[in-house]
C-alpha cells in the first residue's frame, strides 16, 4: 500500500494553486488525505503532481451574513463541527461534520475534499443536495458557480475540470429563518470507522413554530449511499408541504423515498434493505427536523 | 540532524527539514515517503505504528502542526516547516508520563500495537478537556481501534490519567 | 521474629500447600513488566526489525478466485533497476517443497503453481530497496490466466460440479460423523423433535499488527535465521523447515517478546516465513524483510476462520427434558485444508456445553471452496457450536412454551455430578452452573430490572411504543480449557482403528520451562513458546518469585527460539496458565533442591544441614549463608551446573486415568471447564434491525485466578470480539469468489462505539485437575459473547417470533428475519 511516485507542491496563494493546476498535467489537488491518500496506497490515483492546498488561508473562512452561508473549501470537518456561526445559521452542517469517523480524521478532512471526491455517501454533499447549495470553482481562466445538484454527475464523477479547485460554498439563507427551521443528519453506521450505510439530511421550515399545528412551508430530504449521486427527494418533501406534519403525510414521503433510491448492494445492505432504511429514515429526519423547528 | 536516504539514485527526492519531538531534522526523502514510514524507518522512532495505513486503525497517530494526525495519511514532505511530536517525546529520561502511568496502571494495554496511538489521542483530549465524561472520552478515541482491551481499561487510564494531571 | 519468619514456619508445618494468602504473589492483580517497554517504544515488534543491509519483499497476488496460470512474464520486471529479485511458483518448485498441510495427503505451494485457487493468492515475490519500489516493480509483473469457475457457496461445492484439486478429487476432503449414546432411540423416545438452520460467518483474529518476517540465510552454515510474529514457534515450525527442506535444527525461528495480537490467526505465518527464507538464500544470504498491508492481510492473509452452516435437532420431552441433540455441519475451510483444521472436531469438548444430555450425534464436512484458507481464532470451532446449541434451545423453549431461563435450568449438569463425563468423553472439572446462572440473573433483576434500570418495565414499554424492543437473556457457556495434543491430529490418522487404541501410544507434549541464576543473582526464566500480549512474563515472574520466595522483579523472563526450544504446544487453546503454573512448581522444587545441593557441597556438609529460603541457603549448624549470586559465583566452574533447571510439566490429563478413554481415542481432551453466565441487554429497532447493545452483564469463573488482572483484562478483549463477531465482523464474498472485505472499512472490528459497558464479576470454583486449581481462559468472551447476544436478541425478538439463524446479526439480516415474519 504504497502510492507510486509523484512531484509534490505546495503553493501559497490561491493564484499560485490555480496556475500549477492549469500548467501541469496529470494534477491533483490535495486536501486532508483523507481519502486520497487511501485510493493512491492501493494505486487507483497515481497523479504524476500532487498540488498541496493546505496553505492556501484564504479557502479557510465561514461567514455569515442575511442572505448566505459562505463555508471556505480548506474548512476542516472539526471546525465546520464546531463553528458557532454554522451550529446557529445551518446546524445541519456541524451535525453532519460531528458523524465523519472521529476527531483525528476530523481534524484533517475538508469540506472542498469531500465534496470534491464525489462521494454519494459522503455526508457534505447530501447536506449540499439537501440546502441547494452553490458550489464555487475557480481556474486560472476564472470562476464560476455550480450547483450541488448539477455538481454530482455520478460516483466519483463531478463537474470539476481538472484545472479547477473548489473554493468554497455558499448556502441561502432565506429558506431556513433560524427560528421557523428544524434541521438534522441522520446516519446509520455500524460502526465508529466506516461509511454510513445510509444518511439522511433533512430540513423543514414551518410558518408559524407556536401555532398548535403549524403548517410545512419547505421540507428537504437528501439521502447519501443510496444512489448515483446524492439524492434529493422531491417528490417526498412534496408529500408532506402545505400542511401540517401528519402520519399519513410522513408515511407517504417514507414510501417515496422508498421508490426512489437506487442503491448499491453491499456486504451488509442489500437493495430491499437499503430501501427500508430510505423510507425509515426519511420520516424520522423530517421529524426531528419538524420537532425541532416548533421547539 | 541529517539523515541521508541512499541508494535510490535513480527516484527524485526532496529536502525537508522537520522539527521533529523538538529537535530539527533535514532529510532528502521521495514526495511520496509516507509520514508513518519517514518516523519509524528514517528515524527510528519506534512508538508510530502501521496498523492499516487506511485511516482507520489510528496506531500511527501523531501530533502533527499542533493536532493529532494519521501519519498514515500525511506525506512527509507535508511536514517541512512544520512539528511533529510522538510518544518518544513525552517519558523524559526514561520516566513515564501520567498519561503512560496510568494506562500502566489500569492494565490498558495487552499486545501494545495500538497504545501510542491511545497515547497520543488522550494527550489531545486532555490537553482540551481536563475532565471529560465517559461518552467524551468514547467520542475522542473514535477513530483509534484496540483488538485486545475491550476499551474498558483504557477508559479507566484516561480518567485515572485526567486525574493525574489535574494533581500536577 | 520477622513476618518472613513466621511465614517460613508456616510453610515447614503446611508442606506443598500453597502460600497462606497476602504472602503470595501469584493471585495478586500485579502491573504487568512488559508495559514500560512498549509505553516508552523500546519494544521491538517485527515491523521493527531490519538488519543491516536488508531488502523487502513484496508478493504479486492473483485478483483472481480460481484459474489456470497461463503464462508469466517478468521481464519487464526483472529489466527494473533497482530490482534485485524475481521468484515464481516454478521457480520455488525446482528448490524447495510444498508447505504441509492438515490433511497429509495435500500441501501447498508458497507461490501458486499452475493455478489459482483464491483471490489474493500470491503468484510471484519480488525483492528490492524498499517498499515503495518493490511495489512498482510488483505492478510490472504481467501474469495471464484461463479463467475457471469458482467454487464459491460451500453447499453446493459439495456436490463437485467443479472439482478445486483434482489431485484430491473432491471438494470434501475430510468428514466423519460420531455418535455417542443412542442418538436414534432418544430421537425416536422423544414427545418432540425441533430443527433449526444456524449460519456462522467468516470471521476471523483481525490483530492490529499485520503479518511479518525477516530471513537470513547463512550461506557459510547453509542454515536459516527467521524473526517472525509467529504463534506456536516451537509447535508448528514444521511448515517451514519441512518447506525449505532443511533439519529442523538448521531453521531457526525466532519471535520477538512483542507481538502485536495474534489469537490463533498467527499460527498460519509459514507463506511468508518461508518465502523471504527462500529469496535471501537466493541472494546468498541478503536478509529479506516482509511486511503483510493491511489489503493483504484481509484478502489473502491466510487467517479466515470458521465459515459453518450448521442442522441442529433437538429431542425433548414436554416437562423440558432434552434427550439429545443432532449436530451436523459443513465448515468452508477455502482453498487449502491448511494447518489447524481440527477446529471442526474441539466442540466435542463441551458437546452438550452445560447441558446434561447422554445421546447425541454429531457430524461434519470440512469442505474446500475458491476462498482464503481458514487458521485458529480464539475459540476454535466452540464459538459457531455454541451458538448453533443455544439457538436451537431457545427455539425449542419458544415452541414447548417453557421460558428459556427454566428450560436451561432443568437441563444443567447438577453440581453433584462433577468431575462430569460428557458423551464425547471430555471431562468437566468443576463448576455450579445452576447457581452461576441463578446468579447472574439476580444481578441484573437487582441492577436493571427496576425504577432507573435498563429493564424497567415502564422504560421496555414505552420503547416498545417507539419500536425499540429491549431484551436479555441469561445464558451459561462452557470454555474448555489445556488442550491436550496428542487427539490434533485425530483427521491424520486412521480412524477406525482408534476404538481399540492402546492408552500407551498417547503422546502428549509437555510444557518446557528453564531458568537459570545470572551473576548478579537475578533469575532468568526462559519460556519455550511465545507470546502476542498475554501477560506470561509478569505471571511466570510472579509464578517463579513465589516458588523461589523472591520478588517478581528479582525474575526475568526471556524466550527460547525454536531450535533451542524443545518441540512444545505452547500458547494456545488457553494452556498457559495452567501448564505455566505446573511447570514453574516443578522447576522451583527443582532449583531449590539444586541450590541446596550446592551449598550443601560447598561446605561440605548433607543437604539436610542446609535450608533453602527466600534466596538465601543457610547452614543449619552455623551462622554462614549464601546468597543466589554466591551460588552463581560457586557454580560458574562446575561440571554439572546447578544454578541452571529446567523442567517439563506433562499434561494434567496424563495423570488422570479417567481420561484415558478420550487420550486413547483421540478425542478432544481439554481437562478444565471455566464458564462464564452471560446477560447483554440488548435493544433492536425493529424499523431498521439496528442492535444497540446496552450493557453487558457477565459471571466469569476460570477457576483460581493467577493474576486478576489480567483475567479481567482478557475478558473484556474476548468479549469485545464477541460483540464484533455477533453483530459486524465477516469476510464477505460475491457470488465470483471476489472477497468484499478487504479494507478496516468493510472488515469491521469494534470501535469504542460498539463496546458498551462490561459489568463482569468473578467467581472462583478451583479445578481439582490442576496445580494452582487455575482453568484455561484465554478464549472466552469470544467464545461466549456471540451466543449470549444472539440468545438477547432472541427474547427482544420473541414477540415477532424471530431466533437469529445468522452470525453476524446484522441489521439487514434482522430485517430480513423480521420482514419474513410480516413485520
Ligand atoms: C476512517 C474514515 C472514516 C470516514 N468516514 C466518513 C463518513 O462517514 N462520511 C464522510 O462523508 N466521509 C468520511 N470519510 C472521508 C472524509 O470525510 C474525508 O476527509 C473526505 O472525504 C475527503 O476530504 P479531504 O480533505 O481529506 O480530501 P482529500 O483526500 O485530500 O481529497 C479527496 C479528493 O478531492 C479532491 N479535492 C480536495 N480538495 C479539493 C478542492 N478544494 N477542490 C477540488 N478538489 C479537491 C482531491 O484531489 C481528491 O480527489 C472518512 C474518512 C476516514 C479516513
Ligand atoms: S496506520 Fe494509520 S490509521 Fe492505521
Ligand atoms: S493492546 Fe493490542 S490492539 Fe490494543
Amino acid at each position: 500500500m504504497k502510492p507510486a511516485p509523484f512531484e509534490y507542491h505546495r503553493p501559497s496563494s490561491l493564484a499560485d494553486a490555480l496556475e500549477l493546476l492549469a500548467d501541469l498535467p496529470d494534477a491533483e489537488p490535495l486536501a486532508g488525505n483523507q481519502s486520497l491518500s487511501i485510493l493512491m496506497s492501493n494505486r487507483l490515483a497515481s497523479p504524476d503532481h500532487l498540488v498541496d492546498i493546505n496553505d492556501l488561508d484564504e479557502l479557510s473562512y465561514v461567514e455569515a451574513d442575511n442572505g448566505s452561508v459562505a463555508v471556505g473549501a480548506l474548512v476542516r470537518h472539526r471546525e465546520i463541527e464546531r463553528s458557532g456561526t454554522l451550529a446557529q445559521a445551518l446546524p445541519v452542517f456541524p451535525e453532519a461534520a460531528g458523524k465523519i469517523a472521529g476527531p483525528v480524521v476530523r481534524n484533517r478532512g475538508t469540506l472542498g475534499g469531500s465534496l470534491g471526491e464525489g462521494d454519494p455517501a459522503g455526508n457534505y454533499p447530501c447536506v449540499a443536495a439537501a440546502l441547494e447549495a452553490d458550489l464555487e470553482l475557480a481556474s486560472a481562466g476564472g470562476s464560476r458557480t455550480v450547483s450541488a445538484d448539477e455538481f454530482f454527475i455520478a460516483t466519483m464523477f463531478t463537474d470539476r475540470e481538472e484545472d479547477e479547485l473548489i473554493t468554497g460554498i455558499t448556502v441561502p439563507r432565506d429558506p431556513f429563518p433560524p427560528a421557523r427551521t428544524g434541521q438534522t443528519f441522520l446516519a446509520v453506521k455500524e460502526a465508529a470507522q466506516t461509511w454510513p450505510t445510509l444518511s439522511v439530511a433533512g430540513a423543514v421550515r414551518v410558518d408559524d413554530p407556536e401555532d398548535e399545528e403549524p403548517v410545512l412551508e419547505d421540507a428537504r430530504v437528501a439521502l447519501a449511499n443510496a444512489a448515483e449521486v446524492p439524492l434529493r427527494v422531491p417528490g417526498a418533501e412534496g408529500e408532506i408541504e402545505g400542511e401540517p406534519l401528519s402520519e399519513a403525510g410522513l408515511a407517504a414521503a417514507g414510501e417515496t423515498a422508498y421508490e426512489a433510491v437506487n442503491p448499491e448492494e453491499e456486504l451488509h445492505a442489500d437493495e430491499t434493505y437499503k430501501r427500508e432504511l430510505a423510507r425509515e429514515y426519511t420520516k424520522r429526519a423530517l421529524t426531528t427536523a419538524h420537532d425541532r423547528a416548533v421547539a | 540532524m541529517s539523515v541521508d536516504d541512499t541508494g535510490r539514485s535513480e527516484r527524485p527526492t526532496q529536502e525537508i527539514t522537520v522539527t521533529v519531538n523538538g529537535e530539527s531534522v533535514t532529510a532528502e526523502v521521495e514526495p511520496r515517503l509516507k509520514l508513518s514510514d519517514f518516523l519509524r524507518s528514517h528515524l527510528e522512532l519506534r512508538t508510530v505504528r502501521v496498523g492499516c495505513e487506511q485511516g482507520v486503525c489510528g496506531a500511527c497517530t501523531v501530533e502533527f502542526d499542533g493536532t493529532v494526525a494519521k501519519s498514515c495519511m500525511l506525506y512527509a514532505v507535508q511536514a517541512d516547516g512544520r512539528e511533529v511530536t510522538t510518544v518518544e517525546a513525552l517519558s523524559e529520561d526514561g520516566n513515564l508520563h501520567p498519561i503512560q502511568e496510568a494506562f500502566h496502571e489500569e492494565h490498558a494495554l495487552q499486545c501494545g500495537f495500538c497504545t501510542s496511538g491511545f497515547l497520543m489521542a488522550t494527550r489531545d483530549l486532555l490537553a482540551e478537556n481536563p475532565d471529560p465524561e465517559r461518552e467524551e472520552i468514547e467520542g475522542a478515541l473514535a477513530d483509534n481501534i484496540c483488538r485486545c482491551t475491550g476499551y474498558q481499561n483504557i477508559y479507566d487510564a484516561v480518567e485515572t490519567a485526567a486525574d493525574k494531571l489535574e494533581g500536577e | 521474629m520477622s513476618e518472613a519468619d513466621t511465614r517460613a514456619e508456616t510453610d515447614a508445618e503446611v508442606e506443598g500447600e500453597p502460600e497462606p494468602e497476602g504472602q503470595s504473589f501469584t493471585g495478586q492483580g500485579l502491573n504487568r513488566v512488559e508495559d514500560h517497554r512498549i509505553l516508552t517504544g523500546r519494544a521491538e515488534y517485527v515491523h521493527d526489525i531490519s538488519p543491516e543491509g536488508c531488502l523487502e519483499m513484496g508478493l504479486v497476488r492473483t485478483t483472481r478466485a480460481h484459474a489456470e496460470i497461463r503464462d508469466i512474464d517478468t521481464s519487464a520486471a526483472e529489466a527494473h533497476p533497482e530490482c534485485a529479485l524475481v521468484l515464481t511458483g516454478e521457480d520455488i518448485a525446482a528448490e524447495y517443497n510444498p508447505m504441509p498441510c492438515g490433511l497429509t495427503e495435500m500441501s501447498e505451494w508458497a507461490l501458486a503453481k499452475e493455478k489459482v485457487h483464491f483471490a489474493g493468492e500470491p503468484v510471484a515475490l519480488v525483492v528490492a530497496e524498499d517498499r515503495y519500489v518493490v511495489e512498482d516493480i510488483v505492478d510490472l509483473v504481467d501474469v495471464r490466466y484461463d479463467g475457471l469457475d469458482p467454487v464459491v457457496d460451500a453447499v453446493a461445492a459439495r456436490e463437485d460440479e467443479t472439482v478445486i484439486h483434482e489431485d484430491v478429487g473432491t471438494n470434501v476432503p475430510d468428514s466423519e460423523e460420531l455418535r455417542f449414546g443412542d442418538p436414534e432411540g432418544a430421537f425416536a423416545a422423544a414427545d418432540t423433535v425441533v430443527e433449526g438452520e444456524y449460519s456462522w460467518g467468516r470471521i476471523s483474529g483481525v490483530p492490529l499488527e499485520t503479518g511479518g518476517a525477516v530471513a537470513e540465510y547463512d550461506p557459510d552454515a547453509d542454515t536459516f535465521h527467521i524473526d517472525a510474529n509467529m504463534q506456536l514457534h516451537t509447535l508448528v515450525d514444521n511448515t517451514v523447515f519441512e518447506t525449505l527442506g532443511y533439519d529442523a535444527e538448521d531453521v531457526r525461528i525466532e519471535v520477538p517478546p512483542d507481538v502485536g495480537g495474534s489469537f490463533g490467526t498467527k499460527i498460519a505465518m509459514h507463506r511468508y516465513m518461508c518465502l523471504t527464507a527462500m529469496a535471501s538464500q537466493q541472494l546468498d544470504g541478503t536478509p529479506v524483510k516482509y511486511v503483510e498491508d493491511r489489503v493483504e492481510n484481509l484478502q489473502g492473509g491466510d487467517m479466515h476462520s470458521s465459515d459453518r452452516e450448521y442442522t441442529v435437532r433437538v429431542a425433548v420431552d414436554d416437562d423440558g427434558t432434552v434427550r439429545g441433540f443432532d449436530f451436523e455441519f459443513l465448515d468452508d475451510f477455502g482453498a487449502f485444508p491448511r494447518y489447524p483444521i481440527n477446529q471442526v472436531l474441539k466442540p466435542l469438548a463441551v458437546l452438550t456445553n452445560g447441558y446434561d444430555v447422554e445421546h447425541v450425534r454429531y457430524s461434519y464436512d470440512l469442505v474446500l471452496t475458491n476462498k482464503t484458507s481458514q487458521t485458529a481464532y480464539r475459540g476454535f470451532g466452540v464459538d459457531p457450536h455454541l451458538y448453533a446449541l443455544e439457538m436451537a434451545l431457545d427455539e425449542a423453549a419458544r415452541e414447548l412454551g417453557v421460558d428459556p431461563y427454566d428450560f436451561r435450568q432443568i437441563n444443567f449438569i447438577p453440581p453433584g455430578s462433577m468431575p462430569y463425563t460428557l458423551p464425547s468423553k471430555n471431562i468437566y472439572d468443576s463448576g455450579d452452573y445452576p447457581a452461576a446462572l441463578e446468579r447472574i440473573r439476580e444481578t441484573v433483576e437487582e441492577a436493571e430490572v427496576c425504577e432507573g434500570g435498563l429493564l424497567d418495565p415502564d422504560v421496555v414499554e414505552s420503547r416498545r411504543e417507539a419500536g425499540k424492543y429491549r431484551g436479555v437473556a441469561y445464558t451459561l457457556h462452557i470454555e474448555p480449557g489445556v488442550s491436550g495434543a496428542d487427539w490434533t491430529n485425530r483427521q491424520r490418522s486412521d480412524r477406525d482403528d482408534l476404538s481399540e487404541r492402546d492408552r500407551e501410544d498417547v503422546a502428549e507434549l509437555p510444557e518446557h520451562l528453564r531458568a537459570e541464576v545470572l551473576e548478579d543473582g537475578t533469575v532468568r526464566a526462559y519460556l519455550a513458546t511465545d507470546s502476542s500480549g498475554q501477560g506470561h512474563q509478569t505471571l511466570v515472574s510472579q509464578l517463579l518469585a513465589d516458588e523461589l520466595g523472591v520478588l517478581p522483579s528479582d525474575i526475568e523472563v526471556d524466550y527460547l527460539d525454536s531450535v533451542d526450544a524443545p518441540t512444545e504446544y505452547g500458547s494456545a487453546a488457553s494452556r498457559m496458565a495452567v501448564m505455566l503454573s505446573g511447570a514453574a512448581a516443578g522447576l522451583g522444587d527443582r532449583m531449590v533442591e539444586q541450590f541446596e545441593r550446592l551449598a550443601a557441597d560447598h561446605w561440605g556438609v548433607g543437604t539436610a544441614a542446609v535450608t533453602y529460603r527466600e534466596g538465601t541457603v543457610t547452614r543449619q549448624d552455623g551462622p554462614e549463608t549464601l546468597s543466589l549470586a554466591d551460588l552463581a559465583a560457586l557454580d560458574t566452574d562446575r561440571e554439572e551446573s546447578l544454578t541452571r533447571a529446567s523442567y517439563d510439566y506433562q499434561h494434567p490429563a496424563t495423570e488422570l486415568e479417567d481420561f484415558d478413554e478420550a487420550l486413547a481415542r483421540k478425542l478432544p481432551v481439554y481437562p478444565t471447564a471455566a464458564f462464564a453466565a452471560n446477560a447483554p441487554i440488548v435493544e433492536v429497532d425493529v424499523a431498521t434491525g439496528e442492535v444497540e447493545l446496552l450493557k453487558f452483564y457477565s459471571l466469569r469463573d476460570c477457576g483460581t485466578q493467577l493474576n486478576p488482572v489480567i483475567v479481567e483484562g482478557q475478558s473484556h478483549g474476548g468479549l469485545a470480539q464477541g460483540i464484533g463477531a455477533a453483530l459486524i465482523e465477516e469476510f464477505g464474498y460475491d457470488d465470483r469468489g471476489q472477497p468484499q472485505s478487504v479494507t478496516l472499512f468493510d472488515y469491521l472490528l469494534p470501535s469504542t462505539t460498539n463496546v458498551p459497558e462490561m459489568v463482569l464479576e468473578h467467581s472462583e470454583t478451583p479445578s481439582p485437575f490442576t496445580v494452582t486449581g487455575a482453568k484455561g481462559t484465554g478464549e472466552g468472551g469470544m467464545i461466549d459473547g456471540p451466543a449470549a447476544i444472539a440468545s438477547s436478541i432472541n427474547r427482544a425478538l420473541e414477540p415477532f417470533d424471530v431466533v437469529v439463524d445468522e452470525i453476524p446479526a446484522t441489521a439487514n439480516r434482522l430485517r430480513r428475519q423480521l420482514r419474513d415474519q410480516g413485520e
